[in-house]
């Protein structure tokens, strides 16, 4: 079908702008620690801000990354058993897995969309000296576990694609 | 529904979707909804966004990804080859010759690495094929390769002693310190054993030359000056206090992309597939982090973690019992599950008890983390015995395995030195900062 090719190549592009994200996010990371611990001990100077920052660059790091990491097949599973099942079998635990986890995911993705809603609504910021309202940091979250659902049901409906095309051919076999 | 009922029903839940193929993070995270939603219905959802935010914002986790960059520039940039060459010009006259290079470079490379497979396999291509040449037994010489990688993971700096630290709340400081003398002790075990084998069967081992080129020695040493900088530059800093170890490994970062520009090893290419790794495993161990998180508030709420332990503390086994019925369980699991899940799904519920039977969680982090090695060179989800497999030319994997064996029985010696001497770990976490 078109439109599920379409939502494939659509779903590329959501993990290589994850990846990229994630990554800028990581070097910042890296040079902000090295300028905290430099400063620290060679200027007598501190950030006021490296360790509350490297924490929102991880936060951002792994909820851009969720993305990306999933389509690379990193999220790992147990296939000792399902990997001696038929391909048929496989692609029906397949796709209900992807379904169960689009589910949890779109549960916790409203869940921290309402935190961060919470945290506008209260203006909160952080207890560092930074003041940061909480809510940039926070809405991250929403956005990396939305982008990780749509994976989810896009693998889902890949997976149901694909058998059904599969059933369907069997058919046309069994008639023909 | 008592909590007994509970544990039945989260264990059965997990352990048929493991089973069905759903992803480790989400057969933990779904149990654990699923638990509070049979305690309060949807009225404790809202705490979900909390312990998302709670896990992630932490600056201790930060070097999970951190010390994994480290260790893809260094996998990236050559270093693990002229390391190897390095060491083995120095332990080439021991008896057992380049099978001790194995062990030394592997642990030390996996160490700094934070990967024991890729560690095995990067050092396994260049020394299956010059040892097979050298006429090495095969199985000597993969069971080498294998045992050595896991060494990794205890040797600090740990990416399971940071995700451990992080989830019962002990210092990641200690935790790495804790590691060190028992990473040493195994090291020397396991090379002590290819020495008596050597010594025993030369047929497994050929002779290397006596004779000393203290040239190539010399060159030796300077390939391998990279790798103990490093290693004593992260491991000095967090030692001395002068750096939390995320600032260390923030700044092994740093000194490992330096090391690889001077050596000119690194492209861009390798920079930009060193990044992306890093950030992929770093969320596939958040992932799980995540759904473990979940899965524990749920054992919290349900009281299970107190219950068990007030029944197991209560029950008619001492603590050595207890203790070897938990590495048993470790055992069986390690061998059907990777660490750190296999340490996210039962760390939530066991911890307490742990605790409350007496048991130090510096100490208990060594064992488990020994455990997890035991895992990974025991069939059929050894990671290292199937990465050393996959570069062994078409040989058995039960081949692998059968070389692996005697460093599985060395580690299960060294989980019982533990119990019975438990300063073997906790001595150096006692010395830290009174220098």
């Amino acid at each position: 079908m078109k439109w599920l090719r379409a939502a494939d190549r659509l779903m590329d592009r959501l993990a290589r702008l994850g990846r990229t994200v994630s990554s800028a996010l990581l070097i910042l990371m890296v040079i902000l620690i090295n300028v905290e611990v430099l400063g620290r001990y060679f200027f007598k100077v501190s950030t006021l801000i490296a360790d509350e920052y490297s924490a929102y660059f991880f936060v951002g790091c792994t909820f851009f990354g969720f993305s990306y990491s999933f389509r690379q097949g990193h999220f790992l599973r147990v296939s000792l058993l399902t990997g001696k099942l038929s391909s048929k079998a496989q692609a029906v635990l397949q796709c209900s897995a992807a379904f169960l986890a689009f589910g949890l995911s779109s549960v916790v993705t409203y869940e921290v969309a309402m935190l961060t809603l919470i945290s506008v609504q209260f203006h909160s910021v952080s207890i560092q000296p930074s003041a940061t309202p909480l809510w940039i940091p926070q809405v991250i979250m929403p956005l990396g576990m939305g982008a990780l659902s749509f994976l989810f049901l896009n693998e889902a409906l890949q997976t149901l694609s694909r058998l059904l095309s599969g059933a369907l051919a069997a058919q046309r076999g069994e008639t023909a | 529904m008592g909590w007994e009922g509970y544990l039945f029903l989260y264990v059965v839940v997990i352990v048929f979707m493991l089973v069905g193929g759903v992803w480790i993070g989400t057969a933990m995270g779904f149990t654990g909804v699923l638990g509070i939603s049979l305690l309060g219905g949807t009225s404790l959802w809202q705490s979900l966004g909390d312990i998302l935010w709670n896990i992630s914002n932490s600056f201790e986790l930060t070097a999970v990804p951190l010390f994994v960059f480290m260790g893809e520039i260094i996998l990236r940039s050559g270093i693990s080859n002229r390391f190897y060459a390095g060491i083995s010009q120095w332990l080439r006259p021991i008896p057992g010759g380049l099978a001790h290079s194995n062990i030394v470079g592997c642990a030390i490379f996996a160490a700094i690495s934070g990967s024991s497979t890729a560690t095995a396999l990067t050092i396994g291509t260049v020394a299956l094929p010059e040892m097979r040449a050298r006429g090495y037994d095969d199985k000597f010489l993969m069971g080498s390769l294998a045992a050595g990688g896991c060494l990794g993971i205890l040797i600090p700096p740990s990416i399971v002693m940071i995700i451990y630290g992080s989830m019962v709340q002990q210092s990641i400081a200690d935790l790495f310190m804790a590691g060190v003398i028992p990473g040493l002790v195994i090291t020397l075990l396991f090379m002590a054993y290819l020495l008596f084998r050597a010594l025993n069967n030369p047929r497994l081992a050929p002779k290397e030359s006596a004779e000393t080129d203290r040239r190539k020695m010399f060159i030796g040493l300077l390939n391998c000056w990279p790798i103990f900088a490093l290693m004593g530059f992260v491991l000095g800093g967090i030692y001395f206090g002068v750096v939390t170890p995320t600032e260390a490994a923030g700044i092994g970062c740093a000194a490992a992309l330096g090391i690889s520009m001077l050596y000119r090893e690194i492209t861009w290419a390798s920079f930009k597939e060193a990044i992306s790794n890093a950030v992929a495993a770093n969320c596939m161990v958040m992932f799980i982090i995540v759904g473990a998180q979940i899965l524990t508030f749920a054992v919290v709420n349900a009281n299970i973690a107190r219950e068990l332990s007030a029944f197991l503390v209560q029950s008619p086994l001492d603590k050595w019992q207890f203790f070897s019925l938990i590495c048993a369980m470790y055992a069986v699991m390690g061998c059907l599950i990777d660490g750190i899940s296999m340490m996210l799904l039962t760390l939530p519920i066991l911890y307490p008890t742990i605790e409350a039977m007496g048991f130090n969680g510096v100490w208990f982090a060594v064992v488990l983390v020994i455990m997890i090695e035991f895992g990974q060179i025991t069939p059929p989800m050894g990671l290292n015995l199937i990465a050393i497999h996959s570069i062994s030319g078409g040989r058995p994997l039960s081949d692998v395995a059968k070389g692996a064996l005697p460093y599985v029985v060395i580690l299960s010696i060294v989980v019982a030195l533990l119990y019975l001497f438990p300063d073997i770990a906790l001595w150096l976490p006692r010395t830290m900062g009174k220098n």
